[in-house]
């Protein structure tokens, strides 16, 4: 009994201490949970709109539920003819895909999943990197619709780059203000704060502001107009096939990871919550893993209800409402902290 | 190049249990290509209310792992929906060399099986005149049901197919 326990905590030892780099990298914030996140959202995804359509969605590939059924996506794209057109700019075409999901999950890294859980700690320099990163993605479905010498891609990128813009301000003028709430650009630190209140109950406006930013940097369905269908044939994914096409498929989801991520760590209380058998680490990894879970889950939601905006009403909404809010809320919170209310 | 395919295939087969590795991604490409048929549809009639309601929430094609696109690019399959004329026909083509390799064809409805209604019309053809067609739905319009059936015909052809040039 006294070996196994003592087995037991050398184990555990072994896995929080010493290889905990390893695991940082290989599983959590790291490879393996990217990718089993993306195969599982684009299956929950299929499956929840399909129910939210009275359908049954995916369910024959793999006995029950179609739970095979991204598998089965995946290898066909593999073997499938990669189409490269000829009047192609060949090395942009070629480097695009590979880029674009590697930048949100660079900015992934920068995540406290849990308190001593940060695979890529900078202190103080935390979300300013996240934005600096996050800053890099308009730039790469520009170069990927500019490189496939297209019509179509080459709109669908312009309306990337218009729509990223009009978002990303005032998303940076909300975390601006939860950082002068707190005093600190540590993501750490500004989780920690929200042990006794989560933010978005003093910084509602941002709250607000931020969710639309997150559903506009991500591309769902309100405000998909890079890849509208109707008119753009997909945007500026038009002319990707094969394993190309399954790069692009996987990166929309990787975005909307990086940046659910930073908004539950931002207002939702990040990685706070009761802690369960007296494991901290393991308890703040488990919260902000089901909060995500329920993040995506909303924003899955949202794109069965509603329906596409124009372009002209989506940079109305960027520029007209959510900048001068954003303006508005970082005043109120300097005022606010001048007057020693935080 | 196709000598150094065959010198490479020459050598691979010389290998003991080569044919067992064949085999097992054989399977496993005939399966992931049949349960991942991505259609796009070519609309060009009236079948397409029919053709709609099947990935609706009746009939549902997605539990086939169906699944409607938008581009041709990414797609495995065009359903020629409606009558094809002689002006149409060339677009068909058009649309055919532009998907990647593997891509099927299927005619839904009389029209572009062949001609239906408009059988002594000058300008009406049969899609076979121009692509090959693998599966073909009779009706007029076919029931969402026929369509659900020619999917799954198209599923056993794919399924049955040689992929790697393999022999037994």
């Amino acid at each position: 009994m006294n070996i196994v326990l003592t087995l037991w905590k050398f184990i555990i030892e072994f896995l929080t201490v010493n290889a905990k780099p390893l695991l940082q990298i290989i599983v959590l914030p790291g490879l393996l949970w990217v990718i089993v996140y993306a195969i599982i959202a684009v299956w929950f995804e299929r499956k929840f709109l399909a129910r939210a359509m009275l359908r049954v969605g995916p369910y024959y590939c793999g006995g029950r539920f179609g739970w095979l059924q991204l598998i089965a996506d995946f290898i066909k794209l593999f073997f499938k003819e990669m189409i490269i057109p000829r009047d192609v700019n060949t090395f942009f075409f070629l480097l695009m895909p590979v880029l674009l999901p590697s930048v949100p999950a660079l900015a992934v890294i920068l995540i406290p999943f849990a308190s001593d859980w940060v695979l890529w700690n900078v202190g103080s320099l935390g979300m300013p990197m996240f934005f600096a990163i996050a800053g890099i993605a308009p730039l790469i479905p520009v170069f990927a619709g500019w490189a496939s010498n297209n019509k179509y891609t080459f709109i669908g990128a312009w309306r990337v780059a218009y729509m990223y813009i009009s978002a990303e301000i005032p998303m940076v003028l909300c975390a601006a203000s939860v950082a002068i709430m707190v005093g600190s650009f540590d993501l750490v630190v500004i989780a920690r704060a929200q042990e006794n209140m989560w933010f978005f109950i003093p910084q509602f406006i941002g709250f607000v502001i931020f969710f639309l930013g997150v559903m506009i940097q991500s591309e769902r369905t309100p405000f998909d107009m890079p890849g509208a269908e109707t008119e753009l044939v997909l945007g500026w994914r038009t002319e990707y096939s094969g394993v190309l096409y399954g790069f692009v498929m996987f990166t929309e989801y990787v975005a909307l990871q990086a940046w659910a991520l930073m908004f539950l760590t931002l207002y939702l209380g990040g990685f706070n919550g009761p802690v369960l058998f007296g494991a901290t680490t393991a308890s703040h990894i488990f919260w902000l893993v089901i909060k995500f879970v329920l993040l995506v889950t909303l924003v899955i939601l949202l794109r069965v209800i509603f329906p596409r905006l124009r372009m002209d009403q989506m940079l109305k909404l960027g520029w007209q409402y959510l900048t001068p809010l954003a303006i508005l809320n970082l005043v109120i919170t300097l005022a606010l902290k001048l007057w020693g209310v935080y | 190049m196709q000598e150094e395919t065959k010198e490479l295939r020459r050598n691979f087969e010389s290998v003991p249990g080569s044919g067992v590795v064949y085999n097992i991604v054989d399977y496993l490409l005939g399966w992931a290509r049949k349960y991942s048929i991505w259609p796009i549809h070519f609309v060009t009639g009236c079948c397409s209310p029919e053709f709609m309601q099947c990935s609706g929430s009746e009939y549902d094609m997605e539990r086939l792992g169906v699944l409607p696109f938008a581009s041709v690019r990414q797609c495995d399959c065009i359903m020629v929906v409606g009558v094809v004329s002689r002006k149409m026909a060339l677009r068909v083509k058009y649309l055919y060399e532009q998907m990647g390799e593997p891509k099927y064809v299927v005619a839904v409805g009389a029209c572009p099986t062949g001609k239906g209604p408009f059988y002594d019309s000058y300008a009406a053809v049969a899609v076979d005149e121009y692509v090959p067609v693998d599966v073909y739905i009779p009706g007029c319009p076919p029931r969402p049901e026929a369509i659900i059936q020619g999917m799954m015909l198209l599923q056993e052809k794919i399924k049955k197919e040689k992929r790697l040039g393999v022999k037994g």
